[in-house]
C-alpha cells in the first residue's frame, strides 16, 4: 500500500535530504510501513518489518542504515512504534 | 603531568597512593581531566544521557556521553570493541589497540567490567578506527539492544579446572551470532557468558542473561596413589573430607571414595585436591536470566538453570548454536519492550519457555516440588 | 577500489592470542597452586610447569596507551601472552622461570604489583561512573583507590581465611557488580525524580514503557489539558531511577547520593550456590574524597573475618555459620528495621523458630 503521489514525491525528497536513493526495496519497506500504519497508527518494529518483508536484518540496515526504523519514520513521517 | 595539582586538586590527590592509580592514566591520555574534576568536586557527573550515534556504516558498537560542560568537551563518543573470548591478549594486540588509541582516539583504553574494550574517540575518527582494527582482526559491537558481552573463562589453555573449551565455545557462538552482536534488533540487551566450569569463575550465571557453564555428570576421579602422596606432603585429609558440601566423601581408612547418590557434581573437593580430578562425561548446563541490574520487576538476580546437561563432543557446538538462536527468537517474539531475559522468564515461567523449545524438564533442576495445589 | 563493506563481521578469535606452544599444551594441566602472592604455578601431567604473573591494574580497567605499551613489552621480554582477568586486573601467562625475580622487581617498579591471587584481597571491580558516565550516583573508581591504598597489604600477602573480592557499583545498574561480591559497594541515590511538565509534554515519551518499568508502580499517568503527564508517589518511590533512564528529556534527578554496604556475594558452586550479596550498611556517606565511613565498616568486616573466620571460609560461609545475628552485631551493623527487605519480606524474615542468641 503506498501513498499517494505527492506524498510519494515528499518522501523521495526527504530520504535523498537524509542521503538515501530510493529504490525497489525501501518502497517495498516503505508500502509495508504504510500498511501497517493503517492498522495500528505507528510503524511497525523491526522483527516485524523482517517478518513482513522477508528480508534479512543486515539487508534492511543497508537500505536504512544506522537505526532502519527511525529512518522509516523520519521518511515517512510516521510516528515510531511503541512497544520493541 | 598535565594540569597541575592548583588546577585539579581532587584528580591530583587521587595520584598520591601506593597502589595504580587510573588518574594516572588519564592524566597520561588526553582525557579531559577537567571532566572528572567538575565530578569528583560536585559529587555529581559530568556526562548527560546519550546513546547510540547515528553512522550509517556502523549500526552496533557506536557511542556517545552527552556533556553537561560543553566549554571543556561537547560530547564523549567511544567504540565497543569485541573482545578475543578468554581475554586472551598478546602484545600485538595490546600495542594495536594502544596504537588505535593513539592514532583515533583519546590515547586510553578501557577494559569494561562486562568483558569488553572500549576506546574514547570522537565520532569523526570511528570509521577509519574501524577499518584499522578489522584489518588487525578485531570488531566492533555488542551496545544498543543486541547480543552482548560474549565472554568466556581463560579455558583449557591455561586452566587445570576446564570442563569444556568455554573459549572456543563462545568464539563459536560470537561468529555464528555476529550479525546478532553488530545489528541491534533485540527488545533489550541480552548479556551472555561461556564458564569452563562450575567455579564459574567470570560469573556468568549472575551477571549473564544467557550462559552456559561445564559442568560434569559421572563422579568426580579419584587417584588414590596421588592422594597418599599429598597427604606425604602436609595435605589435610580431614579438612578436605569435611569441605564436601554434602558429605559424599567417605574415608575406608585406606582408601577415599564418593557416595554416588550424595555426590552435587560441584568443585569443592577437585579445587582443594590434586588427587580428585572432574569427571570425563562432560557438557555444558544452560543457566538464562541472570542480572546485577536493579531495574525490572525482579531486580538483581541468579539465573534459572533450564538444561542441567547438553552432551559436548568432539569440539561439535551445533546442537548448543541451535539452543542459543532458538532462546534468543522465542525470547525476542514475546518479551516486552525493555524486558531483560530474567524478568522475561519470571513472567512467563521456565516451563513455558522449555515447552515452547521442544525440550524435557529434567528432575536436576528442580530444587523442590511446588508446596500449593494450583 | 572501494572500501570493504562496514560493519565486518568479524568474531576475533582467540587462538591469535595464544603462541602455537601454549596452544599445543591446551588441556594438559592437572593442577595449579600459588607459589608466592600473584604468582601461579600450572602443573601438567607430563610435569612441565606454566607460571603466571597476576598484577593489579588501576581502577576500572583504564590504561593510558603507554602502559598498554608496558604490558607488551612485558610480554614479549618476560611471558608468552596475557590476558585480561575477569575482575578487570591483568595477567602474564607463561613467564619465564628465569627472569621471574627479575620481572617482578620490575612491576613492583613500575607501580604495577604483582598479588590479588589466592587468599588476598583481589583485584577490586568497579564501574566507569563519574570518569564516562551519565548515570552514576557515586565515584565507584575513586571508592576503589582508596579502599585499594588502605588495604594494600592484603593485595600483597596471602594471609586472609580465603579469597577477598570487592565489587563497587556505581548506581541501581551496577554495571561494576557490586551485588556479587564478598563485599560490595552499591552506589544509591536519595532524591525522589522530578517530573518538569513542560519538558516533559514536548519529549513524545513512551508513557506505558514508563509505567511498566517502574518496579513499585509509583509512577502513574494522569490526563491533562494539555496531554498525559505522570506523577511519581514519593512513599512508594525506591530511587531506582528507570524513570530517569526511559525519559531523560522530562524527568530529572538531583544526584544526592550515599552507598549501601553489602557481604556475602559470590559466585561459585562449591558449598551453596551463586547468592547475591546481602545489605549490612544501607546507608554510608560517599561524597569524594571522603570515603573513611566506607572504610571504616569494611575494616571492621574484614577484621571480624579474619579474627574468626576458618581458613578456607569465604564470608558468606563464615556468616553461615557465625549466624546473621552474631555477625551483624559484631560490626555494628545498621539497626534490623533498616536491613529487612520491604519488598520481598519471605527473602529476610525467618519462617522458622531456629533463634540464635
Amino acid at each position: 500500500m503506498l501513498p499517494p503521489d505527492d506524498k510519494k514525491r515528499e518522501i523521495t525528497a526527504r530520504a535523498r535530504q537524509r542521503g538515501i536513493i530510493l529504490n525497489e526495496d525501501h518502497w517495498k519497506l516503505i508500502a509495508i510501513s504504510y500498511e501497517y500504519y493503517d492498522q495500528h497508527r505507528t510503524i511497525c518494529t523491526l522483527r516485524n518489518l523482517i517478518k513482513l518483508s522477508g528480508l534479512e536484518k543486515k539487508q534492511i540496515y543497508k537500505l536504512f542504515p544506522g537505526n532502519p526504523i527511525g529512518e522509516i519514520s523520519q521518511i515517512t513521517g510516521l510516528p515510531m512504534p511503541k512497544e520493541c | 603531568m598535565p594540569g597541575d595539582s592548583k588546577e585539579f586538586p581532587l584528580c591530583h590527590e587521587l595520584m598520591k597512593g601506593r597502589s595504580p592509580s587510573h588518574v594516572r592514566e588519564l592524566s597520561n591520555s588526553r582525557y579531559p581531566l577537567a571532566m572528572y574534576e567538575h565530578g569528583l568536586a560536585t559529587g555529581e557527573t559530568a556526562y548527560g544521557h546519550g546513546g547510540y550515534i547515528s553512522i550509517p556504516e556502523l549500526p552496533s558498537g557506536v557511542a556517545v556521553r552527552n556533556s553537561c560542560r560543553p566549554e571543556i568537551i561537547e560530547e564523549s563518543a567511544y567504540l565497543r570493541i569485541l573482545p578475543p573470548a578468554g581475554g586472551w591478549l598478546s602484545a600485538v594486540t595490546l600495542e594495536k589497540l594502544a596504537s588505535c588509541a593513539e592514532t583515533y582516539g583519546k590515547g586510553l583504553i578501557h577494559l569494561t567490567s562486562g568483558g569488553t574494550i572500549e576506546i574514547y574517540t570522537t565520532r569523526e575518527q570511528m570509521v577509519p578506527m574501524v577499518r584499522e582494527l578489522n584489518a588487525a582482526g578485531l570488531d566492533i559491537g555488542s551496545t544498543g539492544n543486541d547480543l552482548r558481552c560474549l565472554t568466556a573463562c581463560c579455558g583449557p589453555a591455561r586452566c587445570d579446572m576446564a570442563l569444556i573449551d568455554a573459549p572456543a565455545l563462545a568464539t563459536y557462538l560470537g561468529q555464528r551470532f555476529i550479525d546478532e552482536q553488530q545489528y541491534p534488533g533485540y527488545p533489550q540487551k541480552v548479556k551472555s557468558g561461556v564458564a569452563g566450569c562450575p567455579n564459574d569463575c567470570i560469573r556468568a550465571m549472575m551477571q549473564k542473561d544467557h550462559s552456559f557453564i561445564g559442568v560434569y555428570r559421572d563422579l568426580p576421579q579419584i587417584n588414590n596413589e596421588v592422594l597418599a602422596a599429598w597427604q606425604e606432603a602436609g595435605g589435610d585429609l580431614a579438612g578436605l573430607i569435611a569441605a564436601c558440601p554434602a558429605g559424599a566423601l567417605t574415608w575406608t581408612g585406606t582408601t577415599l571414595a564418593i557416595v554416588p547418590n550424595k555426590c552435587w557434581h560441584c568443585m569443592a573437593c577437585i579445587n582443594l585436591c590434586p588427587a580428585i580430578r572432574p569427571g570425563r562425561e562432560r557438557g555444558v548446563a544452560w543457566v538464562a536470566g541472570g542480572k546485577y541490574g536493579h531495574r525490572g520487576p525482579q531486580g538483581p538476580m541468579v539465573g534459572y538453570v533450564l538444561v542441567p546437561f547438553i552432551p559436548v563432543k568432539d569440539d561439535d557446538y551445533t546442537a548448543i548454536g541451535d539452543l542459543f538462536g532458538a532462546f534468543l527468537e522465542l525470547w525476542a517474539d514475546n518479551a516486552r519492550k525493555k524486558e531483560r531475559v530474567g524478568d522475561f522468564i519470571a513472567r512467563v515461567g521456565p516451563l513455558w519457555v522449555l515447552k515452547e523449545l521442544g525440550l524435557k524438564v529434567e528432575p536436576q533442576i528442580l530444587l523442590s516440588p511446588k508446596r500449593n495445589g494450583f | 577500489m572501494s572500501a570493504p563493506d562496514l560493519p565486518a563481521g568479524i568474531m576475533p578469535d582467540y587462538r591469535r592470542e595464544i603462541p602455537a606452544e601454549l596452544l599445543a599444551r591446551q588441556g594438559s594441566w592437572v593442577w595449579h597452586e600459588v607459589v608466592q602472592p600473584g604468582v601461579l604455578r600450572h602443573l601438567a601431567a607430563d610435569g612441565s610447569e606454566l607460571l603466571t604473573v597476576r598484577i593489579l591494574l588501576p581502577p576500572n580497567g583504564l590504561l593510558s596507551a603507554s602502559t598498554l605499551r608496558d604490558l607488551a613489552r612485558w610480554i614479549r621480554e618476560y611471558a608468552l601472552t596475557g590476558r585480561r582477568t575477569s575482575r578487570q586486573g591483568f595477567e602474564f601467562v607463561g613467564v619465564r622461570p628465569e627472569k621471574l625475580e627479575k620481572f617482578l622487581a620490575e612491576l613492583q617498579a613500575a607501580g604495577f604489583p604483582a598479588g590479588g591471587t589466592g587468599k588476598s584481597l583481589h583485584q577490586i571491580k568497579c564501574c566507569t561512573s563519574f570518569i564516562h558516565c551519565q548515570n552514576a550516583a557515586v565515584d565507584a573508581p575513586s571508592i576503589a583507590q582508596a579502599i585499594t591504598d588502605y588495604f594494600y597489604r592484603d593485595f600483597l600477602q596471602q594471609d586472609l581465611p580465603a579469597p577477598l573480592k570487592i565489587s563497587i557499583g556505581g548506581c541501581p545498574n551496577q554495571c561494576g557488580g557490586g551485588v556479587e561480591a564478598d563485599i560490595g559497594i552499591l552506589g544509591l541515590y536519595d532524591s525522589v525524580p522530578e517530573v518538569d511538565e513542560a519538558s516533559f509534554l514536548a519529549a513524545n515519551i513512551d508513557i506505558g514503557l514508563l509505567v511498566s518499568w517502574c518496579p513499585t508502580g509509583a509512577i502513574r499517568p494522569r490526563q491533562t489539558e494539555k496531554g498525559t503527564m505522570v506523577t511519581i508517589d514519593v512513599d512508594r518511590c525506591v530511587r531506582c531511577t528507570s524513570c530517569v533512564q526511559v525519559a531523560p528529556e522530562g524527568i530529572s534527578l538531583k544526584k544526592k547520593s550515599y552507598v549501601a554496604i553489602a557481604v556475602g556475594g559470590h559466585g561459585g558452586n562449591s558449598c551453596k550456590g551463586p547468592e547475591m550479596a546481602a545489605i549490612v550498611f544501607p546507608r554510608v556517606p560517599a561524597r569524594p574524597l571522603d570515603y573513611s565511613a566506607i572504610i571504616d565498616r569494611i575494616e571492621v568486616i574484614i577484621n571480624y573475618w579474619r579474627r574468626a573466620g576458618k581458613p578456607g571460609e569465604r564470608l558468606a560461609g563464615f556468616i553461615e555459620r557465625t549466624g546473621w545475628s552474631d555477625f551483624l552485631e559484631t560490626i555494628g551493623a545498621s539497626p534490623v528495621e533498616e536491613l529487612v527487605d520491604k519488598r520481598l519480606p519471605q527473602t529476610s524474615i525467618r519462617r522458622d523458630l531456629h533463634f540464635r542468641y
